[in-house]
């Protein structure tokens, strides 16, 4: 069953002679539990694709569907109550909140949302991302891929239906990448969650069940590996 | 270091970025504005007071001269007048000791023979064709022309009664011209002609064996000539040298001697050399410096802020920091250019415009002013506001100059975060984001929380204080009764009764007139016999020198005794009609006004008066007699003598039953006791209370009556006191209260700045919090909250501090003023609760509109 699909999806920036199609017409289908990375060169519009699916931007035209519901019919405020509830983020840069511990960081998405924080979640997620002892720690105090790690476990804080990465290795040295990207698979795995991750960094992509190539705002090839 | 052209590319740089910022260049200017109208008007409304202060002076002193040659005869006068130091010189010739119509009584009228100089520097404004020419023309004043019932036409006839030299001579004048009195002087003149001298030159130089040389009475005949120099310093040493150099002696006892006084406008404790007014002035100075630099400095740092990224940006591609820091200075420079001009315009007319207002409740109570357009008020305030304006842009050009072009990306506030651990798990509560988020900044934090606060709490005090000036106190030490009368000799401006003159008594006519008044409750006469004197006292122990015996009191005041000859020692001895009586402050015993009156009316006893110190209390050690002991008054003149027994002692209040001089043995009594000595009735003043519904009638009755029926009476009333304790209360707190605003201004703008670039730095941080789920609405909750905090830190710090201020500062610095009653006052905190509470919703939600309509994405990227 298809958990993530778009249709015909495309995004011009500008007008006139200085029309840039980031995105021109994509149609994808990502299955519950698929672990797909976008590849493609600066400027090809995959962070673009990332953006729309996560519903952080607005498409210009085409939709897209998380489940059955089409993202883009919701309102401003539904669609960031719809995103933390079924989706979660993980950037490039961390983009932890300075003043909150990581802990604190971690539920935020759940304080946000005004649920019950469910413990032995959290702990297992902190556990499994080797995280346990830095509790109280706040992100000044920790290093790049420690603060990767905290961003991965608040993305999977709200047992979110689907994690989007976006080059979630790119400040990271090749080890740490390959310990991070291995617990990001680990922990989709265990969750049952679908993770689509942008990078442009081959070895990386291979991680991944399946490689989706995009140049100039259309996917060039789809497929297993 | 390699010199190379590119000013013009800086200049081009800063100029386009300026254009860009164009709200923040309408904001700008606006501050630049308005610290050069505060600036300016300080400056017109200082150089105005001087200028105003001295003019008055001048005219107060009869003349803006720089000195006086007094006395002169015609020779001396001719060999002084050609000194080379002297720039201008006048010739004034005293023509009567005194000019004795009756209608000159209240206001004297003194005659001169005047050159067009000595016209001129008197601001005499008589036509030259109207300057009296023939022996019997006059020119005079128009007061005093009035005063004589004259009609202002040429031709009319005056008779004028006048002592020349000892000798009283009434003569005819015909009028000449006249000119428009000075309201600031209480003197009239006549002026008379060349002529009239010469016909009467024996009467005028005939010598005057009653008036030893030189002292402080016209010479009559002699000329004074007041002279002007180039500029106003050493005036004495000039005077003295210009005597020596023309062959005469400074020396008093010299037969040339020539006496000489520099105007005293010029030399004594006038306006610009008191140190109180300068420090006022640079505390004023300091005050509008620091307004304007938190001003212009929050919003060029809001602007830098902004604009970090390109700053990076220009440091990226090679741009110095000296370059940044002069694109920026350059701004300034051009903001200024626009932003001067316009306040120095507008604070011009402000400070014109306030001039009047301050110089007429000031202690100098003048109600004339002048405010010319000095140089130095606009120098000094484009000066000092392109000091504030370079001053307060030298932090964000820093900002901007020393940003690395990475971190510019990244930019946020407060840098370093605490290193210790938080071991808390609900903090990402919003209410307990928003608070640590106060935390980042600290110093910001803590320099809002105090400007708030310290405005709160300097609007409290003031306001307390000024409810705490007693008005019931401050009345009490200047009137006793709703309404006083007398002669206008009690109430003159120098003061004084001592019976002995029938013009200085109060008429029972006027007592009679007051009575048949609608709304007159009761009153009662104040005796007074100066001429009692007192029999042995003993005067062994007191300090005598030259002029006699002298006193002092343990405050150090310090006068001398006058005896008679037969080494009796003079002094008041005061008759209370019943009202009056019960008016009287016992202060150490106690007795009914009927039990006192009747212990008085006996003849045994007697009060001794003592003074009171300014808060109100009994000066003890002034008074000269115990209870019981026994005094014996002798009349200096009928010789009628009589023993008391001191009864007690009596408050003796300056402004209500005294002569207001300073008295050395005051004595009362009842009516009786005082007829037992005193040879006759000498009414000083009558006391009366009035129906307070009709106390505006009495008042407007009283002044018809003073000014036509007998204009030689004058009256005191308790709401014109009323009136000028009211008009200085809100003068403080107007003063006050500008001054709580103003900085309460600076509080508000450095809130706005906080929260400000609080949100434009962490644009960032909240466009991952909105991708991570955060919505809006919780955002602009967040933010709101932030600004809830400092409002409830401001009020809780006010609370605190206020007290503080209201127990400790006001109650000890001002508890012992002497018409201050200390309340504590908190409420105006109270009141203020909920305009804080507004502020720290309202900043904040408006604020949050920077966030603009970016979306998220962009925001986002910004950062990759």
């Amino acid at each position: 069953m298809s958990i993530l699909r778009t249709e015909g999806l495309k995004k011009y920036y500008g007008k006139g002679n200085s029309l840039v199609k980031a995105l021109d017409g994509v149609n994808l289908t990502v299955e519950e539990g698929e672990f797909v990375s976008v590849v493609g060169t600066s400027g090809s519009g995959k962070s673009t694709l990332l953006h729309l699916l996560g519903g952080l931007d607005r498409p210009t035209e085409g939709k897209v569907y998380v489940g059955d519901e089409d993202i883009y019919h919701l309102k401003e405020d539904e669609l960031t109550i719809f995103r933390r509830r079924k989706i979660g983020f993980v950037f490039q840069s961390y983009n932890l909140v300075p003043v909150l511990n990581v802990y604190e960081n971690i539920v935020l998405p759940i304080e946000l949302d005004g649920a019950k924080v469910d413990k032995d979640h959290i702990m297992k997620i902190m556990y499994i991302l080797g995280l346990t002892e830095k509790v109280h720690s706040l992100p000044g105090q920790l290093s790049g891929g420690q603060q990767q790690r905290v961003a991965i476990a608040r993305a999977l804080a709200t047992k979110p239906a689907i994690l989007l990465a976006d080059e979630p290795t790119g400040n990271l040295d090749s080890k740490t990448s390959q310990d991070v990207l291995g617990l990001m698979k680990v922990t989709g795995e265990q969750f049952g969650q679908t993770i689509v991750m942008i990078t442009h960094n081959e070895e990386i992509a291979q991680m991944a069940d399946r490689i989706i190539r995009i140049e100039d705002g259309k996917i060039r090839k789809d497929g297993e590996k | 270091m390699m010199r190379v052209k590119n000013r013009k590319t800086i200049r081009n740089l800063a100029d386009k970025s300026f254009r860009a910022a164009g709200l923040r260049n309408g904001i700008a200017i606006g501050a630049i504005a308005l610290t050069a109208i505060l600036f300016t008007s300080l400056f017109t409304i200082t150089i105005g007071m001087i200028e105003s202060f001295q003019y008055m002076t001048a005219r107060q002193s009869g003349g803006d001269d720089h000195g006086v040659f007094k006395y002169l005869s015609q020779t001396e006068y001719e060999k002084i007048r050609t000194h080379p130091l002297i720039q201008t010189i006048t010739y004034n010739r005293i023509i009567a000791d005194s000019v004795d119509n009756e209608e000159f009584l209240k206001r004297h009228v003194e005659m001169y023979q005047m050159d067009a100089q000595a016209r001129k520097d008197g601001f005499i404004s008589l036509p030259e064709e109207n300057a009296p020419v023939r022996e019997n023309d006059i020119a005079m004043d128009t007061n005093s022309l009035d005063l004589l019932g004259i009609s202002h036409e040429i031709g009319q006839k005056i008779t004028l009664k006048m002592t020349v030299n000892g000798e009283k001579v009434e003569r005819q004048f015909r009028l000449c011209g006249w000119w428009e009195s000075d309201p600031l002087l209480d003197v009239g003149f006549g002026l008379v002609s060349q002529a009239y001298c010469d016909k009467y030159e024996k009467e005028l130089t005939k010598e005057n064996p009653e008036d030893p040389v030189n002292c402080d009475i016209a010479t009559t005949g002699s000329i004074n000539a007041y002279v002007k120099f180039s500029n106003t310093f050493g005036i004495q040493k000039k005077l003295d040298r210009i005597i020596e150099e023309s062959g005469y002696s400074t020396d008093p006892d010299s037969d040339f001697y020539i006496s000489s006084n520099a105007n005293w406008s010029y030399l004594s404790t006038s306006l610009d050399k008191d140190p109180k007014v300068i420090v006022g002035i640079f505390g004023v100075l300091f005050l509008i410096m620091l307004t304007g630099y938190l001003i212009i400095y929050n919003i060029f740092q809001i602007s830098v802020i902004r604009d970090i990224r390109f700053y990076g940006l220009l440091k990226t591609i090679g741009t110095t920091k000296k370059q940044i820091k002069a694109m920026i200075r350059r701004q300034a420079l051009l903001l200024s250019a626009a932003g001067i001009p316009l306040g120095m315009f507008f604070g011009f007319l402000i400070g014109k415009g306030f001039v009047p207002k301050i110089m007429a409740v000031s202690a100098y109570g003048l109600e004339e002013s002048r405010v010319s357009l000095n140089p130095a008020i606009f120098l000094g305030s484009a000066l000092f506001s392109m000091l504030t304006v370079f001053i307060s842009v030298n932090k964000p050009g820093k900002i901007a100059a020393s940003v690395s072009p990475v971190e510019a990306v990244r930019y946020s506030e407060g840098g370093s975060y605490r290193k210790r651990a938080k071991s808390s798990s609900d903090g990402g509560k919003l209410y307990r984001m928003a608070f640590s988020n106060l935390g980042r900044n600290r110093k910001k934090t803590c320099l809002v929380l105090l400007s708030l606060s310290l405005s709160i709490i300097l609007l409290n005090s003031v306001y307390g204080i000024s409810q705490g000036f007693d008005m019931d106190k401050y009345l009490s030490t200047f009137v006793d009764t709703d309404f006083l009368i007398g002669s206008a000799r009690y109430f003159g401006m120098t003061p004084y009764f001592t019976g002995a003159e029938e013009e200085e008594k109060l008429s029972e006519t006027f007592i009679d007139a007051v009575n048949q008044q609608e709304g007159f409750e009761e009153g009662g006469r104040w005796y007074l016999d100066g001429q009692v004197t007192l029999e042995d006292f003993d005067l062994s122990g007191l300090k005598k020198d030259q002029y006699g015996y002298q006193m002092q009191t343990d405050e150090g005041i310090s006068y001398y005794l006058t005896l008679d000859e037969k080494g009796n020692v003079y002094s008041e001895l005061y008759g209370a009609d019943d009202f009056t009586l019960g008016r009287l402050c016992a202060c150490d015993f106690e007795l009914s006004r009927e039990e006192l009156k009747e212990k008085l009316d006996s003849g045994k006893y007697i009060l001794e008066g003592v003074p009171l110190d300014d808060n109100g209390k009994v000066m003890w050690d002034t008074a000269h007699f115990q209870k019981g002991d026994k005094v014996t008054l002798v009349h200096s003149v009928t010789g009628k003598k009589h023993t008391y027994e001191v009864l007690g002692h009596v408050e003796q209040k300056h402004w209500t039953n005294t002569n207001r001089v300073l008295n050395a043995f005051p004595f009362y009594t009842s009516k009786k006791g005082y007829d037992l000595i005193a040879d006759e009735e000498k009414v000083m003043s009558y006391a009366f209370n009035c129906e307070e519904k009709k106390e505006k009638e009495m008042a407007s009755f009283l002044k018809i009556y003073t000014e036509q029926t007998e204009p030689t009476m004058d009256y005191e009333t308790k709401f014109e006191k009323e009136e000028e304790f009211k008009q200085f209360q809100v003068l403080f707190l107007a003063i006050g209260g500008a001054l709580s605003l103003l900085i309460g201004l600076i509080g508000i703008l450095n809130f706005v700045n906080s929260i400000l670039t609080g949100i434009l730095t962490r644009k960032r941080e909240f466009a991952m919090l909105e991708s991570i789920g955060m919505t809006r609405r919780q955002l602009k909750k967040m933010i709101v909250l932030e600004g809830l905090y400092y409002s409830l830190g401001t009020i809780l710090l006010s609370l605190i501090g206020g007290c503080l201020a209201s127990y400790v500062l006001v109650r000890n610095l001002l508890g012992t003023f002497w018409f201050f009653r200390y309340q504590f006052i908190i409420w105006p905190i109270g009141a203020s609760v909920p305009v804080m509470l507004l502020i720290g919703i309202l900043v904040p939600y408006l604020s949050c509109r920077t966030l603009g309509k970016e979306s998220l994405v962009d925001r986002i990227r910004e950062a990759e």
